[in-house]
């Protein structure tokens, strides 16, 4: 068993949002979106239509 | 490493320590022949999925993690033949912009790019979800430099080989 890494999560910085319900201070997120998702399952699909060539 | 994912580590890591000195099978296959719940050494993932009853050992397979990647490290937990190293790194710019939503926030999303996999070093959760299918080991210098226990132990995974 092989394991294939693909980063489609990503750590961001978040301001502080002091608007917002009760206000936030600045902290960090990890989050993709559908695009990134669905971007990384193209990746691993194309790879396995390739076969194992490409890695 | 997050703190919840650090004591994870560390109670399946403390569970699995007799385990390794009974088997003293670090050559070869590193993970393969290290009991899962067969004998007392429970981790509960395995122990969920019923693993004795399983044939099914994984070999042959690719499973692609789409997650956070691995940490930089990862080779103190995992050999390096059981990682494929030309994965994909999904990209897309993000700011963030005050808007007039009731949070004063909102997020435009710029071109997304796709390049070469080169480790996260933020957040470990797909470091986590690799451990877990493929079992790892706990001797990492990473984590001694930063004051964890290192204990010489290899832990189980779902589809060890």
């Amino acid at each position: 068993m092989t394991i294939i890494p693909v980063r489609v999560l990503t750590d961001y910085q978040v301001p502080a949002l002091p608007k917002c319900g009760p206000g936030y201070a600045a902290g960090t997120a990890v989050f993709g979106t559908s695009e990134m998702v669905a971007a990384g399952i193209d990746y691993v699909t194309d790879l396995a239509i390739a076969g194992t060539a490409r890695w | 490493m997050t703190p919840n994912i650090r004591s994870s580590r560390i109670r399946r890591a403390t569970l699995a320590a007799s385990a390794l000195a009974a088997s003293g099978a670090l050559a070869g296959n590193l993970f393969g022949d290290y009991p899962s719940t067969a004998d007392g050494y429970a981790t509960w993932d395995s122990d969920l999925a019923n693993i004795e009853g399983v044939a099914e050992t994984g070999a042959g397979v690719y499973v692609a993690v789409l997650d956070t990647g691995l940490v930089p490290h990862w080779r103190d937990y995992f050999p390096a033949d059981r990682v494929a190293r030309t994965s994909a790194r999904i990209r897309a710019a993000r700011h963030f912009k005050a808007k007039k939503d009731v949070c004063g926030l909102s997020v435009t999303v710029g071109k997304m790019t796709e390049s070469t996999w080169v480790g996260s070093a933020g957040s470990t959760h797909g470091t986590h979800v690799a451990s877990t299918i493929l079992g790892y080991s706990y001797r990492s210098n990473f984590d001694a430099i930063n004051g964890f226990p290192l204990p010489p132990i290899m832990v189980r995974g779902i589809a060890p080989r």
